[in-house]
């Protein structure tokens, strides 16, 4: 009897936890749900012979066409990133907006991502794989490989250790072209001058711009004054050198480099010469379609590594893309070091264009001051605190820079890298964004945000490199991670009206970043439109210069072109 | 035949109303009483008596004195003494009266015996000086001298006188003996002469000398009847009067007939026990008396009874069937509890009372299938039940299958536990705009969700093995069989290993 008893019992306990486990049970789908509904996209190192350590610190975020797989002839927008470990490793391409995946799930305005695996891995092969090799990037949508060959959303980078003349060849010879669809079709290109580096930075040109595809500088070429190779379609194919006259010498220009496109084709240029240890130069030149180029200013700053980072942007909503120079620096081993974080100078675009050669001199006799410098600026709240004196720990702010509208309120956003913040855990770095206004001042002055993700943790240095790809309305942030060898995908900028959001009821979406969807409808194709984050055309003279055809313009804001102590010791000792 | 049984308890009871026994000494005389020194003195006694009728006085005086030395009693010594007077040996007869003297020094013959004695203690003063006359004139005669020296000196040398010739009878002063013995003993005894004069008064066993003569002789005790009787004394005799005394008297019967017959009969005092199974019948004092009348399985009957003298009382009854019933229940498992009306009262083998009517009936042992039945009680009569109980399937394996059920379903609901934390986490996360895609914990999570539902899965199988092996039974029920009731009694036992006895219900299977 007692037997029975002790059965029941234990009957109607197993039930009854049975029955309320069962109630309470989650659904595996559930966390396939947070994971889409996740406005942070986390791309991890690809695994085999892309391990390098170090993964996230060169990113590069563009945009792009790409022929339609249906209709070849129509040509689709895409956004991509290229992320490297840096010097001497393989690099790889990972998507983030597809116009296809656009039409079918974004008509709400609600950000749809790819999956964090990449488009495809370059520099496989050792022989385009060697010392210096995926130090920067540079992207253009269009590439004409020959006269019957045209190639869309392409990758150049430079590659090393190639075999010339049967012998084992030197720091940085080639550069690898490589686009989409047939990411296989890589078409090397030699470079003009052997061991000077060329390649250290690089930034794009719009498509189809009369200059080539992209600039590269080379900063030990010119007897140490630095020099800057631009890099033309066909039918050349090939590298044509760019003097900047005027410049300090032994300067070392093309060290750090960043070009946007002026409404009327020419690039407005800002370059950082590390040559001269105490005295960095950021060299500010436009060089007209024609190819001639001219030096318009002389920056120096504070710090040794004054302009270490730079970003062109529209921070005093005059229409005129103004400059933002970093003078942070980072490696793994300044981690917990007691460094001054420096401020960031802000040069008005309207004084950088009109300039001739302003604080060339050297000594500098008529020194351009900044429209404005942001300090660092520490937000308990958010757990980041800047090094304001030697005693406290170094943040690294302003090592990495970037620019665009990534709120979607039709001011660019300054993006700021400090990756040895100490939020998450001591050196796991942060992103700093502040909201764009209608002036310098403004700047920050409204809204600002810390960038981070869950799954970042000590040692990660988030915003070693910060970019921005095209989303729809407004750019998305990039930031990589080397330490955690990851670069994630901010689809929330966290500034103000643009935070995650449940979307309950939505099909098939159920979290996301809400922002009035703006989605302007294309006259011709009846699709959204594409924004690189950066209007090109914007204020001016809207559409004057592609027709109003936006569609292949590349964020020449984006680019990030950052070089740690090792890259410098590599190149000091070639 | 029962006038038969009246009479002897009649008879019985007569005769031990005053004496039990009266036994006189010239009668009883066996060959076990020779070992009796009231036996050897009576012989001696006798002896003496027969010498003494044939004029054989000295013989006579010895036979009394051996009689002395049995028992000491101065009716020996006195006798012993009027031989030796009879036989001329005054000198021994002196010697005899004085300690007679000595014993009875308060005897009824004080004076008579005295002025005896000083009689023939001149007649030994005379016998004396004669004597001592005739021996200055024997001085030369050798004839005297033997006798002389056969006098001896304890008799002063007093010649004998001459023997009186044999007796046609003794003597009438000749002392009797009058020893009286009751049962029990302590009782008082008063023996009171003809004229009315108490003789003796004192405890049993008394023995008093007496002269010849009509006594009455009157026993008391305080626990027992009066005892009386008149004794004619003799002289010469020893007498022995045995009294068994007596407590009461039977004047009745009482009759107690039932129906059924065969039922114990107790009369006054229940715990005494029956008196006899009915139809009974007994002797009984005249009076009130009380009667129980039971018989296992009827309900007990008591009655009062008035018995007169020289009547009967009779109690007529009509026995009935006891609101209860008994129930005896054996079975294959010894020690098999038993529950009556789902309370438990005892194990098999169990014999119990229970109230007439319908109970139900639960046995159950370890490993074994229950049996549960409805018995009907019958009032007055014995139910035996008998079981036999089956062995139940083992559940060894439902219990091994839950265990494991509740490990896995504890496992599951850890992992839900689990899954609900990462997911609120997440959650957190999530709203905080710093969710990551490739947070652990989503494929940690994931993890925990899918391995709730396999753990809830194989719990739900386990489950139901657990109800597979909990249910399942290919063994026979257990089983019983309610016999048809019948009467029982209450029978003597007595358990030859221990030794021990009692009473025990019986009844027949």
């Amino acid at each position: 009897m007692r037997a029975r008893s002790r059965g029941r019992t234990l009957v109607t306990v197993i039930a009854a936890l049975t029955g309320l486990a069962a109630c309470d049970a989650l659904d595996p789908t559930s966390f396939d749900r947070i994971r889409q509904s996740s406005e942070i996209v986390v791309a991890q190192n690809p695994s085999g012979g892309n391990g390098a350590t170090g993964f996230g610190g060169v990113l590069l975020g563009f945009g792009t066409t790409l022929p339609d797989t249906v209709t070849p002839s129509r040509l689709l927008r895409a956004s991509r990133f290229a992320v490297s470990a840096g010097a001497s490793g393989p690099y790889s391409v990972f998507p983030v907006f597809d116009e296809s995946v656009l039409d079918q799930r974004s008509t709400t305005g609600l950000y749809v991502t790819a999956g964090p695996s990449p488009r495809y891995n370059g520099c496989v092969a050792a022989q385009f794989c060697g010392v210096g090799s995926s130090v920067s990037f540079a992207a253009t949508p269009v590439w004409h490989q020959d006269a019957a060959s045209t190639r869309y959303g392409c990758v150049i980078v430079p590659s090393g250790n190639a075999i010339v003349d049967g012998r084992l060849g030197t720091f940085h010879e080639q550069v690898q072209v490589r686009c989409e669809p047939s990411s296989m079709s890589i078409q090397p290109i030699d470079v003009p001058a052997e061991r000077v580096e060329l390649g250290a930075s690089a930034t794009s040109l719009p498509a189809d711009h009369p200059l080539g595809a992209a600039i590269f500088g080379a900063p030990l070429d010119n007897s140490g004054d630095g020099r800057l190779y631009r890099l033309e379609d066909y039918p050349i194919n090939g590298f044509i050198g760019v003097d900047l006259l005027g410049t300090p010498v032994g300067a070392g220009i093309g060290r750090v480099m960043s070009s946007v496109a002026l409404a009327d084709g020419t690039i407005l240029l800002a370059t950082t010469g590390h040559g001269r240890p105490d005295d960095p130069v950021v060299a500010v030149a436009t060089i007209d379609p024609g190819g001639a180029a001219t030096l318009r200013a002389c920056l120096r700053g504070h710090g040794t590594q004054f302009g270490s980072a730079l970003a062109f942007g529209n921070f005093d909503a005059d229409g005129v893309p103004d400059l933002a120079i970093g003078a942070g620096v980072w490696s793994s081993e300044l981690a917990g070091s007691q460094h001054v974080d420096q401020p960031i100078a802000l040069y008005s675009g309207g004084q950088l264009i009109n300039g001739r050669a302003l604080g060339c001199e050297d000594p500098p006799a008529t020194p351009l001051a900044p429209a404005r410098t942001l300090a660092c600026a520490s937000d308990p709240s958010a757990g980041f605190a800047c090094a304001a004196t030697t005693n406290d720990s170094y943040t690294g702010f302003g090592s990495s820079l970037a620019a665009a509208d990534v709120n979607g309120d039709m001011h660019d956003d300054l993006i700021i890298g400090a990756p040895l913040a100490n939020v998450r855990g001591g050196g796991a770095g942060v992103v700093e964004v502040l909201a764009g206004g209608t002036s310098f001042d403004a700047l920050g002055a409204t809204d600002h945000a810390f960038l981070t993700y869950s799954s970042v943790g000590a040692g990660a240095h988030l915003g070693a490199a910060v970019s921005t790809v095209p989303g729809v309305d407004r750019a998305e942030i990039v930031a990589g991670a080397p330490g955690a060898s990851h670069v994630a995908v901010f689809f929330c900028s966290g500034l103000r009206g643009d935070r995650p959001q449940d979307f309950a009821g939505m099909a098939g979406v159920t979290h996301g970043c809400v922002i009035a969807p703006r989605v302007t409808a294309d006259v011709d194709a009846g699709r959204p439109t594409f924004d690189g984050g950066t209007p090109v055309d914007a204020g001016t003279d809207a559409g004057a210069s592609d027709g109003g055809d936006d569609a292949g313009d590349v964020d020449a804001g984006v680019q990030d072109a950052d070089v740690d102590a090792d890259v410098d010791a590599e190149v000091d000792a070639g | 035949m029962r006038r038969d049984a009246y009479d002897r308890a009649a008879m019985r009871a007569i005769c031990t109303l005053l004496l039990s026994a009266l036994v006189l000494a010239s009668v009883a005389a066996t060959a076990a009483a020779q070992a009796d020194p009231l036996e050897q003195a009576r012989n001696h006694m006798e002896q003496g008596q027969a010498f003494y009728l044939q004029g054989r006085f000295d013989e006579a005086a010895a036979e009394f004195e051996l009689a002395y030395e049995a028992q000491r009693f101065s009716a020996f010594l006195f006798n012993a003494a009027v031989s030796y007077e009879n036989a001329g040996h005054l000198a021994h007869a002196v010697v005899l009266f004085e300690r007679y003297l000595e014993a009875e020094p308060e005897a009824s013959d004080e004076d008579d015996v005295r002025a005896r004695l000083a009689h023939l203690r001149e007649r030994v003063a005379a016998r004396a000086a004669e004597a001592a006359v005739a021996a200055e004139h024997a001085v030369d005669t050798h004839e005297s001298a033997p006798e002389t020296a056969a006098e001896g000196s304890a008799t002063a040398e007093i010649p004998a006188a001459d023997s009186a010739p044999a007796p046609t009878a003794l003597p009438a002063d000749f002392k009797s003996l009058v020893n009286v013995r009751t049962e029990p003993m302590g009782a008082t005894v008063r023996i009171v002469d003809p004229e009315g004069h108490v003789v003796e008064t004192a405890s049993s066993p008394v023995a008093q000398t007496l002269e010849a003569g009509r006594y009455h002789v009157t026993i008391d005790h305080p626990d027992f009847n009066r005892a009386e009787t008149d004794i004619e004394v003799e002289p010469g005799h020893v007498y022995l009067i045995q009294i068994n005394l007596s407590q009461g008297e039977f004047l009745g019967y009482v009759r107690v007939v039932s129906d059924p017959p065969g039922a114990s009969v107790y009369v006054d005092d229940h715990d005494a026990g029956a008196r006899g199974v009915t139809p009974f019948e007994g002797p009984a004092r005249v009076g009130p008396h009380h009667v129980w009348v039971e018989r296992a399985g009827y309900d007990t009957i008591e009655q009062d009874l008035d018995v007169q003298l020289g009547r009967d009382a009779e109690a007529r009854v009509t026995l009935e069937r006891a609101s209860v019933g008994r129930i005896r229940v054996i079975g294959n498992v010894r020690g098999a509890q038993i529950f009556i009306d789902d309370s438990p009262v005892g194990a098999i083998p169990w014999e119990g009372e229970l109230r007439a009517g319908t109970h139900s009936m639960r046995i159950t042992a370890d490993g074994m299938k229950d049996w549960i039945a409805a018995v009907e009680i019958a009032r007055g009569q014995l139910t035996p039940v008998r079981a036999r109980l089956h062995p139940s399937p083992g559940r060894g394996g439902a219990y091994v299958s839950g265990v494991f059920t509740g490990v896995v379903l504890a496992g599951g609901i850890t992992m839900t536990v689990l899954a609900n934390e990462w997911s609120n986490q997440l959650g957190a996360e999530r709203a905080a705009g710093t969710l990551a895609s490739d947070d652990p914990r989503i494929d940690q999570g994931f993890g925990f969700s899918i391995a709730q539902y396999c753990g809830y899965g194989l719990a739900a199988i386990l489950f139901g093995v657990t109800i597979y092996y909990a249910v399942y039974d290919d063994l026979p029920p257990s089983e019983g069989t309610v016999l048809e009731p019948r009467d029982w009694a209450v029978l003597p036992m007595f358990d030859p290993q221990t030794g021990l006895a009692g009473v025990a219900a019986g009844g027949r299977f």
